[in-house]
């Protein structure tokens, strides 16, 4: 379904990516791991259109990505949940799925809406709230649900634990694999957090300052000492 | 007495308040003030003055005319200098709406000369008289315009997609790109429907003063003040700002002290450095938390 081939990726002299070769397939969860700096944001708004490569292939579906724009991106089937969700913080809940389904022109928004509202029944409780006023776990609900009005084939999400409490975390994942298993969702997902990217996906990629060192099916992942010692160890003696 | 300087207060006071609903709305969503207002708002006026003048179009012909000059200079403005620039720093991109100030100045001088020009009101004929208030049929033009425009915006914004994703836009540029938001289509419209705003100001105000290449700067000025008073980011702010902004004004006129109505220019901007001080973020405005 993606294609990266020899992707490289500069800001200004900076190359924060090079030769990245990383495919998805229709109905997989891809987990990107990586420490900070990594490259993993860069990774996902390389995808997503905002950062042009300076070498290499993008492919998806057929398409040349290299060509569009992020709006046409987003049209293509690739809905990127960014790093820090980027709400509409004074817009309503209500507003801010709207939105999610701005590119649709198809006859099933209404279906979807009742679809993304029973995954996150607190979300339907504070339609008319301002979006900024939701917490933490909430916000990152309606991140998500509002990608999923736009009906993706591939969801990108960025460091989607990020500042929530372990449980919802948790929970958040359990649900990132639901949406795999039960609706087919094919997901990439850039985290930090390996121990549970590596749980719920299929396979994955580690990335070390722009490049990637290892990659394989999750379970092996799991098992390789290299992985076991700076990212599931260390969480494990950091935690 | 009193009465009727409200009344007159008020009409100046709603042609501030499109200049200022227009400012606000470029402002929220493109994080660039125009100060190229004034001289957009001048250069509609003028092409006001010729269908009016010039080819002795009645008001309700020219008004749609000025209008949709107003959008179409404003989209050229984003499409054809701000646009390219996107890259810069924001003072940069002040600096590029006063250099098109410049040329669309420089513009009207060479079509239109130096003469000032006096253009009809919107509709002629005896006032209206309501116990011991006049009030003209301009100003009576001048309420619906901004009535039906202030209440237009808010639909616009409120309930239309286009309207809500204006406003996702201003919050969050990165976000609404992400879902589709054609960003810069959006921006496009912005300095469309905000130049339009100035351009309706334009032909109201026109008959009122003599229009000239300066007096436009001074009606910007008080719309800036009341845009300013109302928070610069609040759209019903825009409005009350300018509705206290032209009745203070007005009020200034009628005490019976020389000095007062001649300093009345001053006096307005000094009441609101004075409010600004008691109250930063204006009547309506929230602090303003910079985006990174
Ligand atoms: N706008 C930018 N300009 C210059 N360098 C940048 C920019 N954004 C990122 N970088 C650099 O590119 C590298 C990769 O950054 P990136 O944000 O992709 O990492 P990341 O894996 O997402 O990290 P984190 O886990 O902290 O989010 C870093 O060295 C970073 O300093
Ligand atoms: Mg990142």
């Amino acid at each position: 379904m993606l294609a990266l081939k020899d992707i490289e990726v500069r800001y200004g002299p900076i190359v924060a990516l090079r030769g990245v070769s990383l495919t998805v397939s229709a109905g997989e969860i891809v987990a990107v791991l990586g420490a900070n700096g990594a490259g993993k944001t860069t990774l996902l708004r390389t995808i997503s259109g905002l950062l042009r490569p300076t070498q290499g292939k993008l492919e998806f579906l057929g398409h040349d990505l290299r060509r569009f724009s992020p709006e046409h991106i987003v049209r293509l089937g690739i809905v990127h949940v960014p790093e820090g969700r980027q709400l509409f913080p004074d817009l309503t809940v209500k507003e801010n799925l709207w939105m999610g389904s701005y590119t649709r022109r198809d006859g099933f928004i209404k279906e979807d809406w009742e679809r993304v509202l029973s995954y996150f029944p607190v979300l339907r409780e504070r339609l008319s709230q301002p979006a900024g006023t939701l917490s933490g776990g909430e916000q990152q609900m309606l991140a998500i649900a509002r990608a999923l009005m736009a009906r993706p084939k591939l969801l990108l999400l960025d460091e989607p634990s990020l500042g929530l409490a372990p449980m919802t975390v948790q929970a958040l994942f359990r649900f990132l694999k639901d949406l795999n298993s039960h609706d087919g969702m094919t997901l990439l997902l850039a985290e930090q957090n390996a121990h549970l990217s590596l749980n719920i996906a299929h396979r994955a990629y580690v990335l070390e300052t722009g490049r990637i060192a290892l990659e394989g099916a999750a379970e092996e992942l799991r098992r390789d000492p290299k992985v076991q010692r700076l990212y599931l160890g260390a969480e494990v003696s950091a935690g | 007495m009193i009465e009727q300087y409200i009344v007159l207060g008020l009409a100046q006071g709603s042609l501030y308040a499109l200049m200022a609903l227009g400012m606000v709305l470029i402002f929220k969503t493109t994080d660039v003030v125009n100060f190229g207002q004034a001289d957009m708002t001048m250069f509609s006026a003028y092409v006001g003055f010729t269908l009016l003048v010039g080819l002795g179009w009645p008001f309700w012909a020219a008004l749609p005319v000025v209008i949709a000059f107003g959008f179409l200079l404003g989209v050229a403005v984003e499409r054809l200098t701000l646009r390219p620039a996107k890259e810069a720093p924001v003072v940069s991109l002040l600096i590029v709406t006063l250099g098109v100030a410049l040329m669309l100045n420089a513009m009207a001088s060479w079509i239109w000369g130096f003469d000032p020009k006096s253009l009809p009101y919107a509709i002629s004929g005896p006032p209206l008289v309501l116990g011991n208030i006049i009030i003209t049929r301009h100003d009576l033009v001048i309420f619906v315009t901004t009535i039906v425009l202030s209440l237009g915006f808010f639909a616009l914004l409120k309930f239309t997609k286009i309207g809500t994703a204006m406003r996702a836009a201003a919050q969050n540029k990165l976000g609404a790109q992400l879902l589709g938001i054609p960003v810069f289509r959006i921006n496009m419209l912005s300095w469309g429907l905000g130049v339009a705003l100035g351009a309706v100001a334009g032909v109201l105000i026109a008959p009122l003063v003599f229009l000239d290449l300066v007096v436009m700067i001074f009606v910007m000025l008080k719309g800036f003040a009341a845009a300013v008073l109302g928070g610069f980011t609040s759209l019903p702010g825009a409005i009350i700002g300018g509705l206290l902004v032209g009745l203070f004004e007005s009020l200034l006129i009628a005490v019976p002290f020389e000095l007062v109505n001649q300093l009345k220019e001053t006096l307005v901007f000094l009441l609101i450095i004075v409010l600004l001080a008691v109250r930063p973020q204006g009547l309506l405005g929230e602090p303003i938390h910079r985006r990174v």
